[in-house]
């Protein structure tokens, strides 16, 4: 197996093997149905004044088809207007739900995971493995290896948060639903006006699968992208604490993203929006959240090129620091050192 | 014997202090050699510049007479004064971990070291944590992560610290053994016995300059400076008429146990120790003769504070 495997494999194992991993990984989901369990029910509450008012409009149209009145045209073409305008706003609304919650996915993602590698990368420092491992083996092989080992541990939990909530979802909830005494279809209705019900009425399964494929590339993109300048980072430093001066260079997008977001929901295609989408800092925190509304296909293949090109851009320039930082012991580098660590020969 | 690595005029200054002046040697290939020098001399520096852990200013290392390359790095074995394992991973495994990096199958590496916890009598850790050993357990599980790839240069950073005296021994065995299997040894250390009893050939550094340079058994015999230690019974003036005029006594006489009168001599001319005990036989009785080789520790000493 070649270095970069078995530093990956390392990585891979130690992690999932821990009892933490295993706890954080069960609860975590049970944790996150439990917190939307309660929405569920409260939406039910609200449930009977929704039914009257579709009902209302059904029993509108009925009356002025079948009764024949003489409406006037304007108005009633005006009626349909502000119909049509309102259901737009309550897409956009959905959108930006969506969009929100699929930006903050990978937030989550990008930042936790990303803090792994800075933490892994600091904790070898420490201990001085470090230097046996850079005496074994190209820092580029380490770096990329504690990255893409720390990447499967990502996916692996993932994956097992998204079978753990299908199961849940499938055969608990009902079950808990039977035994409180909840009616079943009710709750489904409910979900429908809810999260799957909104998802289904704003689109249709090919934009879903599109989205879950740009999920996919944005998370992948985007952990890549942060992960290395985490990797760098944590290069340079010998403690935690001395990793917060240089958190700032993650933090600060990471913010920028979140705040541009709020306006993203209003407005998906301001300027704003735009670029930050482009930016391979923030792209896939607010590409994310502009997908749902429909962006043009074109706007989405440039902001992926440009964050897979960042991406590798970015693992250069850490591999370059990382290089040299992994030697550095017991003086805190600054900015400026950073930067003529990457020119360094 | 043609040198497995040569280190020549290296210098190397941190800010406000040179840790590395000029510094030049030539470590024979299949020999133990000892980097010695006092606390902050320049010895883990030195280290550091063979293994591309820290650039000169200037000089530059050869390894089989071409100047070493990153590649030729991970194929030696070092072990870092502050000694580094997983402190989360259980021993074998770890141990494996490390043998794979160095390029062994997973059988292979499984194999020797099973041999090895073996020999250092450490086979019930195999199981165990590394956070769960103590200092001195911890140090056997890095030197054998260090060796079991079977490098043909291995460098340790203060091997001995750490060790009680049992394990030191245990450890100066295994040293030798690997010398004798064709590996070339670099130690760095201020455990003199261990020099004397198995370096080759030694480097002594002090204040970022090598002040003595050279195989063991020389710098003792150059340091002794053809001093002899006489203890014979019989009268004084006997004794100086003996030596007269191819040795010279140096300070007073003593008179040791059993009446033997104990001198020490120096003799210039080495042609001249046959004359001298032939003609001290003739005018004592000789009682013992023989040369005064000064310890390491001795040479350690007078070499740093510049009376050797």
């Amino acid at each position: 197996m070649s270095k970069i495997g078995l530093i990956i494999e390392r990585e891979f194992l130690e992690r999932v093997r821990k009892k933490s991993f295993i706890i954080v990984t069960i609860l975590t989901p049970l944790l996150l149905l439990a917190s939307m369990f309660a929405p569920v029910i409260f939406m039910l509450l609200s449930e009977s004044s929704a039914k009257t008012e579709s009902v209302k409009v059904v029993v509108d149209e009925k009356i002025m088809n079948d009764a024949n009145i003489q409406v006037d045209i304007q108005t009633f073409q005006n009626a349909q207007y502000e119909q049509q305008n309102k259901q737009k706003e309550s897409s956009n609304a959905v959108s930006g739900g969506v969009g929100f919650a699929l930006a903050m996915i990978i937030y989550f993602i990008v930042i936790v995971y990303g803090q792994q590698v800075l933490q892994s990368v600091i904790d070898e420092k420490q201990t001085r493995v470090l230097d046996v491992m850079i005496t074994s083996c190209k820092p580029f092989d380490l770096m990329m290896g504690k990255i893409l080992g720390i990447a499967l541990v990502a996916a692996l939990q993932i994956l097992i948060w998204i079978v753990l909530i299908i199961i849940v979802s499938k055969i608990a909830v009902p079950i808990i639903a039977g035994k409180i005494g909840i009616d079943l279809a009710v709750i489904q209705a409910a979900g429908a006006s809810g999260i799957a019900g909104l998802l289904s009425s704003l689109t249709n399964l090919s934009l879903l699968s599109k989205i879950f494929l740009m999920m996919l590339i944005y998370i992948i993109g985007g952990f890549l992208f942060y992960a290395s300048m985490y990797a760098a980072i944590g290069s340079s430093v010998d403690t935690p604490q001395d990793a917060a001066q240089f958190n700032i260079i993650i933090m600060l997008p990471v913010v920028i993203g979140i705040s541009v977001l709020m306006g993203v929901m209003q407005n998906p295609d301001s300027n704003m929006a735009y670029w930050c989408s482009l930016i391979p800092f923030t792209s896939p925190i607010v590409m994310m959240a502009r997908i749902p509304f429909g962006i043009p296909t074109s706007e989405i293949v440039v902001s992926i090129v440009v964050l897979y090109i960042s991406f590798m851009l970015m693992t250069w320039v850490a591999a370059r620091i990382f290089r040299v930082g992994v030697f550095m012991h017991g003086k805190k580098p600054t900015w400026k050192d950073l930067g003529s660590w990457i020119m360094m020969k | 014997m043609d040198p497995i690595l040569i280190i020549e005029n290296v210098t190397k200054s941190y800010i406000g202090h040179k840790a590395l002046d000029d510094i030049s040697m030539e470590i024979p290939r299949g020999s133990i050699y000892g980097l010695l020098g006092p606390n902050g001399a320049g010895k883990t520096t030195l280290i550091r510049v063979v293994n591309h852990m820290t650039a000169p200013d200037c000089g530059k290392v050869l390894f089989e007479g071409h100047e070493i390359t990153d590649n030729d790095i991970y194929t030696i074995g070092y072990m870092p004064e502050e000694r580094g394992l997983y402190r989360k991973m259980k021993v074998g495994e770890q141990a494996v971990f490390f043998a794979r990096i160095h390029g062994l199958s997973r059988s292979e590496a499984t194999h020797r070291l099973r041999s090895w916890f073996e020999r250092l009598d450490i086979s019930e850790w195999w199981d165990k944590k590394v956070e769960d050993l103590s200092k001195g357990m911890a140090q056997k599980v890095q030197f054998i992560t260090t060796v079991v790839h079977e490098p043909k240069l291995l460098i340790f950073d203060e091997p001995f610290s750490g060790f009680d005296p049992i394990n030191q021994d245990l450890l100066k065995k295994e040293i030798l053994g690997l010398r004798d299997r064709g590996a070339t040894v670099i130690f760095s250390t201020h455990n003199m016995e261990s020099v004397e009893e198995i370096c080759d050939d030694i480097t002594l550094i002090n204040k970022s300059q090598n002040i003595l340079s050279g195989p063991v058994n020389e710098i003792r015999r150059k340091a002794g400076g053809n001093t002899f230690l006489v203890v014979f019974n019989g009268s004084q003036e006997d004794f100086i008429e003996a030596i007269n005029g191819h040795a010279n006594p140096i300070g007073q006489p003593e008179v040791i146990i059993g009446g033997y009168t104990q001198q020490k001599i120096h003799i210039p001319d080495d042609s001249s120790i046959r004359t001298v005990i032939g003609s001290l036989n003739d005018k004592v009785f000789l009682r013992s003769f023989q040369e005064i080789i000064p310890s390491m520790n001795d040479i350690f000493i007078r070499a740093v504070n510049g009376t050797l």
